[in-house]
């Protein structure tokens, strides 16, 4: 039998007529039977039939059929996530056909709250909602990376190689001393590291943007909360296996342009006043090793090419899920693989999840998550150094090779006496001497068992355990390269095994309330919830005679050390929110917060938070408005702390390092063990408390077919911890002590506007968000007038970043470039730099006017906040093709790159980028490098404007192309074995429109636990480009 | 079902409740893995080795490990850059009248000194309470005592007037203003005083190292030397007098444990010999590594110091001065013991001699008389052993020998004795068996000063004396009066670090 298909318009006249024609009967009981079907005719299965005023109701069943008991004067209204309710009238009928539409401006949609869940039309504070499809969009590997460009205010910054966390930040930077990271709380659980989280298996993340909506989990809520929730089964549907695989590489295109061998000659003769010895006879003309072909003089190394390599990677995830009334489950497996575009490093993992609830009877319903992640990231060691191995790229000689297959280990090193300086080979520092492994193996699950006492008051009991065992290895061989600087050569083999064990427990009783008074709709929330952490290291490293023995067995020179740490944080939460026929909304939640890493006195705190909302749309004035279609005001406030643990277990506390060094009086090793106190302690520390105000409007036109969400909010937090510099004269180790003293605010705005075209064969989509923020210090400590960090001797000898009052945070500070002396009597009539100024050197403005170039010259130069994010994600449809293209944009920011002092400072003699060649000499003067001069005097490379550039950038984050089989074809071709399949290919970071010159404008952090180094490119790993193919089918 | 329920939520309840209860306490989590500071330094043992971290401090990289002989060196004139290797903050000292206030070099030794003082500050006021061992307790705190002036010393003889704290400081707002050097000076005097009573005038063989009442004496001598007071610093220099004697072999001031990269012992040196009045100590762990992290922390971390590395020619950031070379009067056999040269043979103790050629020497060249080549410091260096690219060496710096003693004691005749005893001492010193210089005779007071600048330069030569011997004679006119400035222009007294100027709101630059 065919199906009938009725058109919506056709359908709704239907229903008009019958509901006019049947509105004035008498009130009598009768059953109702009918069936719902979604836009296309099919089944809706799982919709909600209630009675209106009553708590009468049912849900459909496989086929979308309903049967249900009503008055003939009741209203039935229908009613799913994710589609628009209907309401009907009964009357005489006794058979209802109904079908929902989409529901575009996803009003209905469920949003993630924290203990609960609540309407997005209902919701009153700033929360934004990622779905599953759009996280899995790009080939990430963690979550946090595919939140990049999709939240509004939502920052996320690469930093680094595969399995190496992003720099996530919500609203922007609101610590000095701290990381930003939001709080992440996946199906319930706090503080959950999602490194290992499968994206796969994530039904859709929250983002909890403003305090109002964060401060139900108070101290640790300053820096946002996203809540993620994993997927789980479909209720009445046959079993779905859904496997969704890709394959694909990624490669480092960008290059800088360093010098050859030719090059590095003429470079040598100009900044030493020699060649190199490796480049004179008789070396110029001896083989670069006993038996090869070629000569150091022939010999022309592209390091660049030599230490890029091509990263393939895939990712594999099956799933099963299904369910019935009584049970829901979801399992699946996933296995990923990336390999780094630099050697040695990549991720691995595998994983496995099962998540099922059952009702085990109209009280009690049981339901667990279950996960288990084993993940092995591969790393080098000296990634994150001072002198990382992309600064050896850069440094290292073109006449030298990188492999000898003569030497010990099979790589050649440089001789610093011979080849002018002491670079390391980076291959050989990466492959050989420093890979690593970081293996991790997490069991996260979490039970619960839900009671409900009545339609209105539900209790659950939450228990969880995150127990993550991990052990870092690395083993450092006998080598010998040949060369000689330091680390060429190690005579016994240096074996690390570290290893540790995170166990966090969780018990959460939460009892809610949720009732309709008439008009007036409550929903109270009451929460205890006990959080326990236990860390326990082992650090073990030993040496062995021989590269054959990779353990520590029998090893000599153990070292050993065990450490043990724990916490506690225990919690109060209560919650109220409170609507007026659904028109007006009002939010209030309080949470008492328990914490055992402050002093004895300080551990208690209380986060409180307000919120209230207007949905002007339901007003009766706004219901003949046919444009507008959704219009809602939000306001809120609330206080929200810095997860306290962040300072470590015990931060107020000083100790005894005892035997923490030695002396050796008389030569003797174990003679004199010393013990000392290294630090001052703080026992008035307590929570960063940050007060966020929040004015939000949502928009909607065209019956939600353009979508506007605008939000402004300003933070403001009074007693940032800081590290208080103590004088070097108070003669401790550690030279700062912790106190809540500083002040800071971030304001911003967020937009995000939506256009959805649904209809017609090209249906096209377009979503815009722009956000801004601007971040100030109001105050630092007292007597404590800046913090200057950034300092390394390697990239100029003096600090680049200085947070001071009045400034951004860590803003960039340094002296400011005026041009170059041309002549003596130039530098002569320039304030005075210092006594080897010559001419070819730069020349730094006088700023303060005493006739002196000195520390006092140095000022503000900007930021690396961005002036504004952007991005814009444009999707299409057409017939069985889909293409969606997403761009990413940063503007207004600076970047301090810092690998420019290493390719044309000139501070100290190494190979270096093909600027160098155009330094200023007495015949070349038209240039902006100054001269080539042995050892910079004029310190030509220190922090300033020479160095600063514009890291504005727009890039073409992802592109995908997808061919959907009709599901006619899939039928004939699988005999119904395949329900969907999609195949795509896509690629990120194809195109990036940048002035900003170094290898990668996306600038990370160095020091990620510190919240001051950001935006200075050190030379660390860039973001690849890679391209993928993919194919998605469910059974 | 009701009533099921009710009971169920009770007990749910309940469980809560005892809950609550149970995990309040957990709340109170203090340091695991370390004593607390009121359970420590209760004894003697570990009062000893709260003292024994002030020396890891003193041999720490930032105080005689590294920074420490560059700040001395750099500022002194007998050394001079090895080339465009030597990086920025310690060219800045040589080269620069005046470093910057951030200079890092010279910033980590007023942060090591002053690590030194907090420390012995902490075992001074733990001492008092220690009861179970009094005659341990007194010997550590005068080598406390000797350390926290040694450290002082440092400061008031580099920065002139510094802050002086005497209390370990317990407040992050303890801040202290800098005092006069003349208090400064009266706290190192009194410190050493009392040092120089309750120290021992040696140690069995497994405390070598250890401060002893002649370190006191000597230091002493050297402190009022500095300061002016050449009566007193006689006084105390005469108690080192005939205590200590000359090594026969000049060299074995300068040498020590020494291994190959392979980890062999080459040689054991001559260290805590008898012309050693107090050295620092490192010893080559055979690790080919240095203590990086600049603190001395760490319990099996390498204990070398890297200034053989440094001064070599691999890394080649210090070669000696033309003005140093020349300094040598022709024949003196010390110039051999000091400096080597292109063409010379290394080696010679162990693997068998090898030929320095200017291309294995990655060092600029200096110029001796009319000879132009390259040359470099065999003193404190272990090519006589080891030819390596990278090796920290187990050499002890001997921070005060009995030669010194003995040209203190000539100065101070020459300032307040006579030329003639003047002559006697400086004699001594050109006597020892290996250098066997003819003897000097003196008659006047520039005489006999100009025959100590002398002396001082070609014996005591890079050993980190130059730098406070040029600021007292520039202070007291000798150049140009006696001989010319060696630095002209340079700035007497560092600058207070900026790292000091920003977090500490009493002192200024």
């Amino acid at each position: 039998m065919p199906k009938l298909k009725f058109k919506p318009q056709v359908f709704h006249a239907l229903f008009a007529f019958l509901f006019l024609l049947f509105s004035t009967t008498v009130n009598a009981q009768t059953t109702v039977t009918g069936k719902v079907t979604d836009g296309e005719s099919k089944p809706l299965k799982g919709a909600t039939v209630s009675e209106k005023g009553t708590s009468k109701g049912t849900v459909t069943d496989e086929e979308g059929n309903f049967s249900i008991s009503a008055q003939k004067n009741a209203t039935l209204i229908i009613s799913m996530i994710g589609f628009e309710s209907v309401s009907v009238k009964v009357g005489e009928q006794t058979s209802i056909s109904v079908q929902l539409k989409t529901d575009v401006s996803h009003l209905n949609e469920i949003v993630v709250t924290g203990y609960g869940t609540q309407k997005r039309a209902l919701v009153t504070g700033a929360i934004s909602t990622v779905n599953s499809k759009t996280l899995n969009a790009e080939p990430v590997l963690l979550v946090s990376e595919a939140l990049q460009g999709r939240v509004a205010g939502v920052s996320v910054v690469n930093n680094g190689s595969p399995g190496t966390a992003p720099i996530v930040t919500i609203r922007g930077i609101s610590s000095i001393s701290y990381a930003s990271d939001p709080l992440y709380v996946v199906d319930g659980f706090p503080g959950i590291n999602i490194t290992t989280l499968d994206v796969r298996d994530i039904e859709s993340v929250d983002v909890l943007k403003d305090a109002s909506a964060a401060a139900i989990y108070g101290s640790r809520a300053t820096n946002g909360v996203i809540m993620i929730t994993t997927k789980k089964g479909n209720r009445g549907g046959k079993p779905k296996v859904t496997l969704d695989s890709y394959f694909g590489t990624s490669v480092i295109t960008q290059r800088l342009s360093l010098m050859n061998t030719d090059q590095f000659k003429q470079y040598a003769l100009a900044y030493r006043g020699s060649q190199v010895g490796r480049l004179l006879p008789p070396w110029v003309d001896k083989p670069i090793y006993e038996g090869a072909k070629t000569t150091y003089g022939e010999t022309n190394t592209d390091w660049q090419d030599a230490y890029f390599k091509n990263g393939p990677m895939t990712q594999q995830n099956i799933s099963l899920s299904g369910g019935n009334d009584v049970a829901r489950y979801y399992t699946s497996f996933g296995y990923m693989d990336q390999k780094g575009t630099a050697p040695t490093v990549g991720y691995q993992r595998y994983n496995f999840r099962v998540n099922s609830d059952f009702i085990i009877s109209k009280v009690f319903t049981f339901g667990e998550n279950l996960y288990f992640a084993y993940g092995n990231q591969a790393y080098d060691n000296n990634e994150t150094g001072a002198r990382t191995n992309l600064v050896n790229v850069i440094r290292m000689m073109p006449h030298m090779p990188v492999y000898d297959p003569t030497t010990q280990g099979g790589f050649r090193g440089v001789d610093a006496t011979l080849d002018g300086g002491d670079p390391t080979n980076p291959v050989e520092n990466a492959v050989l001497n420093n890979p690593g492994s970081r293996k991790v193996g997490t069991l996260f699950t979490t039970a619960y068992i839900d009671v409900n006492f009545s339609a209105a008051l539900k209790f659950r009991s939450t228990f969880g355990v995150n127990y993550a065992n991990g052990l870092d290895y690395r083993f450092a061989p006998i080598f010998n390269d040949s060369g000689a600087i330091a680390g060429s050569s190690a005579t016994q083999a240096t074996i690390t095994n570290n290893r540790s064990i995170y166990t966090t427990t969780l018990f959460t009783e939460q009892l809610t309330y949720d009732k309709t008074f008439g008009k007036n709709h409550v929903n109270a929330t009451a929460v205890y919830e006990y959080q326990a952490g236990n860390q326990e290291n082992e650090n073990m490293s030993g040496n062995q005679p021989s590269n054959d023995l990779k353990t520590l067995n029998n090893a000599s020179n153990p070292s050993v050390q065990t450490l043990s740490y724990s916490s506690a944080l225990i919690s109060y939460v209560g919650r109220v929110n409170y609507d007026y026929m659904g028109k007006y909304l009002l939010s209030a939640a309080y949470r008492y917060d328990g914490l055992s890493v402050w002093a004895p006195g300080h551990k208690w705190a209380g986060f409180p938070s307000v919120s209230a909302g207007w949905r002007v749309d339901q007003e009766a004035f706004m219901q003949g408005a046919s444009v507008v279609s959704e219009l809602k005001l939000r306001a809120g406030w609330g206080e929200t702390g810095l997860d306290g643990q962040v300072l470590g277990y015990t931060p107020w506390e000083v100790s005894v390092a005892s035997n923490s060094a030695q002396y050796p009086f008389n030569n003797n090793l174990t003679g004199g063990p010393a013990s000392s106190i290294q630090g001052l302690g703080n026992t008035d520390l307590n929570w960063e408390k940050t007060d966020m105000f929040n004015i939000g409007l949502d928009l909607g036109f065209l019956r939600n077919k353009i979508t506007l969400t605008a939000d402004y909010y300003q933070r403001k937090t009074n007693n940032l911890i800081l590290g208080v510099p103590l004088p070097p004269s108070f003669g401790y180790l550690n030279s700062i002590v912790n106190q809540n003293v500083a002040s800071m605010t971030n304001n911003g705005f967020e937009m995000q506007v939506g256009y959805n075209e649904n209809s017609g064969a090209f249906k096209w989509n377009a979503n815009f968000l722009m956000a801004i923020n601007t971040n100030k210090v109001n105050s630092l400590a007292p007597g404590v007038s800046n913090i200057e960090a950034g300092y390394n001797a390697d990239f100029g000898n003096y600090n680049i970043t200085n947070t001071a009052a009045g400034q951004p945070i860590q803003s960039f500070y340094g002296w400011e470039v005026e041009g170059i002396f041309q002549t003596a009597a130039d530098v002569a009539k320039h304030a005075k730099q210092n006594a080897a100024t010559a001419p070819g050197d730069l020349m730094f403005k006088d700023v303060n006017g005493d006739g002196v170039i000195d520390l006092n010259d140095r000022v503000f130069l900007g930021s690396f906040i961005p002036k504004a994010t952007y991005s814009l994600n444009l999707g299409a449809n057409y017939k069985n093709f889909d293409l969606s293209v997403f761009f990413y944009s940063v503007q207004g920011n600076k970047i301090y790159n810092a690998s420019r002092v290493i390719t044309e400072g000139m501070i100290r003699f190494f190979n270096a980028g093909t600027q160098v060649l155009n330094a200023w000499t007495p015949t070349n003067t038209n240039t902006n490098i100054p001269r080539a001069i042995s050892g910079d005097p004029n310190e030509n490379a220190r922090m300033s404007t020479r160095f600063l550039e514009d890291g504005s950038y727009f890039r073409m984050k992802n592109i995908i192309l997808a061919y959907n089989i009709p599901g006619k074809t899939l039928q004939n071709i699988t005999k119904g074995v395949v329900s969907s399949f999609r195949i795509y290919v896509s690629a990120q970071n194809l195109l990036t429109v940048t002035n900003y010159s170094g290898y990668d404008p996306e600038v990370g952090n160095r020091t990620p636990t510190s919240s001051l180094t950001n935006g200075i490119d050190y030379a660390v790993y860039p973001q690849p480009k890679s391209y993928n193919v993919g194919i998605q089918a469910s059974f | 079902m009701k009533r099921k329920i009710n009971k169920l939520a009770a007990a749910l309840i309940l469980v809560t409740i005892a809950g609550v209860l149970s995990c309040n306490k957990d709340l109170n989590v203090t340091d695991q893995n370390n004593p607390t500071t009121e359970s420590y330094f209760k004894t003697a043992s570990q009062l000893q080795n709260g003292v024994n971290a002030i020396y890891s401090s003193l041999r720490a990289g930032e105080l005689v490990g590294r920074e420490w002989f560059f700040t001395h060196d750099m500022r002194g004139a007998e050394c001079a850059a090895g080339g465009a290797q030597l990086e920025a903050p310690r060219a800045e000292l040589l080269t620069q009248p005046k470093p910057n206030a951030g200079n890092a070099v010279m910033t980590n030794v007023w942060t090591g000194a002053y690590q030194m003082i907090n420390r012995a500050n902490l075992i001074l006021s733990k001492a008092p309470d220690i009861t179970d061992n009094t005659a341990l307790r007194d010997r550590l705190v005068g080598e406390t005592q000797f350390l926290r002036a040694w450290a002082y010393f440092e400061l008031v003889s580099q920065w002139g007037d510094v802050p002086l704290y005497t209390e370990t400081i317990s407040s992050a707002t303890g801040f202290k203003a800098k005092s006069p050097a003349a208090d400064i000076y009266a706290l190192i005097i009194s410190d050493l005083t009392a040092a120089a009573a309750a120290l021992p005038a040696s140690y069995g063989a497994g405390d070598n190292g250890r401060a002893t009442s002649g370190a006191a004496n000597a230091l002493l001598g050297r402190v009022n030397v500095q300061k002016g007071d050449y009566a007193a610093a006689k006084t105390a220099l005469l108690n080192v007098y005939g205590k200590y004697s000359l090594v026969a072999n000049y060299m074995w001031n300068f040498d020590g444990d020494t291994k190959n990269d392979a980890g062999v012992q080459m040689t054991l040196g001559h260290e805590f010999n008898s012309e050693s009045v107090f050295e620092v100590v490192f010893v080559d762990k055979g690790d080919n590594n240095f203590n990086w992290g600049y603190t001395g922390e760490g319990s099996t971390s390498p204990l070398s110091g890297v200034r053989n590395q440094e001064y070599g020619i691999t890394w080649g950031n210090v070669i000696p001065s033309d003005l140093f070379l020349n300094e040598f009067e022709a024949g003196d056999p010390r110039y051999g013991f000091t400096i080597f040269e292109v063409g010379q043979t290394i080696l010679d103790s162990t693997s068998g001699p090898l030929v320095l050629t200017a291309a294995a020497m990655n060092i600029a060249t200096s110029t001796k008389g009319v000879v132009t080549e390259k040359r470099f410091f065999r003193k404190y260096n272990i090519y006589d052993w080891v030819n390596s690219g990278f090796h920290p060496g187990g050499l002890n710096t001997r921070v005060i020998r009995y030669a010194d003693v003995l040209l203190m004691l000539a100065e101070c005749e020459a300032e307040v004795g006579s030329p003639a005893q003047a002559a006697s001492y400086i004699n001594e010193v050109r006597a020892r068996p290996s250098v066997n210089m003819p003897p000097v005779t003196l008659a006047s007071h520039d005489a006999a000063i100009k025959a100590v600048m002398h002396e001082r330069m070609v014996e005591l030569g890079a050993e980190e004396l130059n730098n406070l011997d040029m600021l007292r004679w520039r202070a007291k006119g000798y150049y140009p009066s006696i001989a010319p400035d060696p630095k002209p222009n340079q700035i007497g007294l560092l600058p207070i670090p900026a790292s000091e100027i920003s977090s500490n709101p009493l002192i200024t630059n």
